[in-house]
């Protein structure tokens, strides 16, 4: 904002772009160094906060590249929209590194907060309107939902400080039971519903329909993974004494998530509402994988969520220029882009092919580790199902492809700059470079 | 730290304002449930907050840790903005529809 009124407008996307790397590289001096907290306690670097936290970053940093092409006919409100996404990641990071239950509820709104904002950014769409309403409402709620659960939690143990409780749990056998449970029980709900997993889902295809496409692609990247990690880290640190209470619940959950996300993306016309429903079978994948992984072992979950982002993202970057063109969010929209633009036409195909989970994609190895954790747990069902429905999903995307490659072309042309381009083939670079050497990657974070 | 083993909530002095708090809590939930009307429901939704705040303080009068009442000056900050983003919302929304009822919101479906 400053920045604006200096009239340097000029200069504000490279700023946050050098910030956020500088970030990024405080973030990775605490690579190898022991645990820290910060805060009297309340927030804590470790090398798991710091590998969740440098992908959010790195999702961060493409989306405030993509955001110079998509924000470009509204220059005037750039500096708007780079804080509340700003803000938007500094909410994610809390939430990821916290360990304090109050830093996580504070961490969850600033990110939610800043999402509704955005959600309804486009103020002349009633589709914009429409999507920052009904995320607001469902969001206000569910955050209403996890405070009760936190305070019932406090109620039963007396602290919110994630080591205090998990001491609290496994030091004391005749605990107030009713509290205890129920606030378990609606934390978990809570979160749920921020990882739109199945009873909690529908939200999730209305807002990413009608956001504008670039903060659909930041609520399927950054706003997901920030949950999934913020969820696993909880369940993790403090709960793991009442596994046995929350497994039977996460299985259920998991289940229902990854077979509604894939059947209902079947029948889909509009592209984002399909990525939303496959967002919401990733996130169910990403459940099994907080049930089965074990702590020591969060690397899978990391690799998972890396490769899924950044497969979501190249997709959204090329659906980003070919709605903007096209003046149409349907997988019609991409018909014939082949041999429109070869080159958009073949990253998107790659990016699908990983969400699809192809073999040597990064899809298919984040799936097999995630898969093969749940075996090692004696979850056949849950794994037969998972495989049953990977199978049914790769139609979906394929429809996706045949409108790219079989249908005829009209003569609309897709406005594209080279650096635009250039940037989508370095994603692609490093996407197959993730999915060519999983074993390598798992090992070093 | 203070065990709260000894909490049985059928005969402690604490249990009436967890009646309380869950009672409204209820409420909350159920008018945003039920209710039609956006303001409403934000209403509502304050209303699940303030139960929550009502039950921290009990809980950290009754065992003198002031954790909770530290965390409730965090809710009230939240609340508020939560508020203020929704208003926004609701009269961006008002502008395009004349409307506040949000069974008018059904554009997006399937």
């Amino acid at each position: 904002m400053l920045i604006e009124l200096m009239g340097l407008r000029k200069i504000l996307i490279p700023f946050t772009i050098l910030g956020l790397m500088a970030i990024l590289y405080m973030n990775f001096m605490h690579w190898n160094e022991p645990a820290e907290s910060y805060y009297n306690s309340m927030y804590l670097v470790n090398r798991t906060t710091t590998v969740f936290n440098g992908i959010l970053l790195v999702f961060a940093l493409i989306i405030v590249f993509l955001s110079a092409n998509f924000y470009k006919d509204e220059q005037n409100h750039w500096s708007d929209y780079l804080a509340i996404y700003m803000f938007a990641v500094c909410g994610a990071m809390l939430m990821v590194g916290a360990h304090h239950l109050l830093m996580t509820f504070i961490g969850i709104e600033i990110l939610s907060v800043s999402l509704y904002v955005l959600a309804g950014s486009n103020r002349k769409k009633l589709e914009s309107n429409e999507a920052g309403m009904k995320y607001f409402l469902m969001g206000a709620f569910a955050s209403g939902i996890l405070l009760f659960g936190m305070v019932l939690l406090y109620g039963a143990t007396g602290t919110l400080h994630y080591e205090k409780l998990s001491t609290f749990l496994y030091s004391h056998t005749t605990l107030n039971i009713g509290f205890l449970y129920s606030g378990l029980i609606l934390i978990l709900i809570g979160f749920l519903f921020k990882v739109s997993a199945a009873p909690f889902h529908f939200w999730s295809p209305d807002v990413y329909q009608g956001s504008p496409s670039l903060v659909t692609a930041f609520m399927a990247t950054v706003a997901k993974i920030a949950a999934i990690a913020s969820l696993y880290l909880v369940l993790n640190q403090v709960f793991v004494p009442l596994h046995h209470l929350y497994d039977v619940v996460l299985i259920i959950v998991s289940i229902a998530t990854i077979c509604i996300g894939n059947i209902l993306a079947i029948i889909q016309s509009n592209f984002k509402r399909m990525m939303a429903y496959s967002g919401i079978s990733h996130a169910g994948f990403m459940l099994v994988g907080i049930l089965a992984v074990d702590f020591n072992h969060w690397d899978l979950i990391a690799y998972y969520a890396a490769g899924y982002g950044i497969a979501n993202l190249i997709g959204f970057g090329v659906a980003i220029v070919v709605f903007k063109s096209m003046q149409n969010e349907n997988i019609s929209a991409f018909n014939g882009l082949f041999f429109k633009r070869p080159i958009l036409a073949v990253t998107l195909t790659i990016a699908l092919l990983s969400m699809a989970s192809i073999p040597p994609m990064a899809g298919f190895w984040g799936k097999y580790y995630v898969l093969s954790a749940a075996l090692s747990k004696d979850l056949l069902l849950l794994v037969l199902i998972a495989i049953v429905n990977t199978v049914l999903s790769v139609y979906f995307y394929f429809k996706v492809f045949v409108a790219i490659y079989a249908r005829r072309a009209d003569n609309t042309p897709i406005d594209v700059s080279g650096w635009y381009k250039g940037f989508l083939i370095l994603l692609t670079l490093v996407l197959i470079a993730i999915s060519l050497m999983p074993d390598m990657i798992a090992r070093c974070l | 730290m203070i065990a709260l083993e000894v909490i049985d909530i059928t005969s402690n002095p604490v249990n009436k304002y967890v009646y309380l708090s869950i009672i409204l809590f209820a409420i909350g939930v159920m008018g945003v449930l039920m209710r039609r009307n956006a303001i409403i429901i934000l209403m509502c939704v304050e209303l699940m907050l303030n139960a929550a705040n009502l039950l921290l303080v009990a809980f950290s009068a009754y065992t003198g840790n002031v954790e909770g009442q530290m965390v409730v000056f965090f809710v009230i900050v939240v609340a508020a903005a939560e508020v203020a983003v929704g208003l926004a919302l609701l009269i961006s929304i008002y502008r395009n529809i004349s409307s506040t009822d949000i069974n008018l919101l059904n554009r997006m479906k399937g």
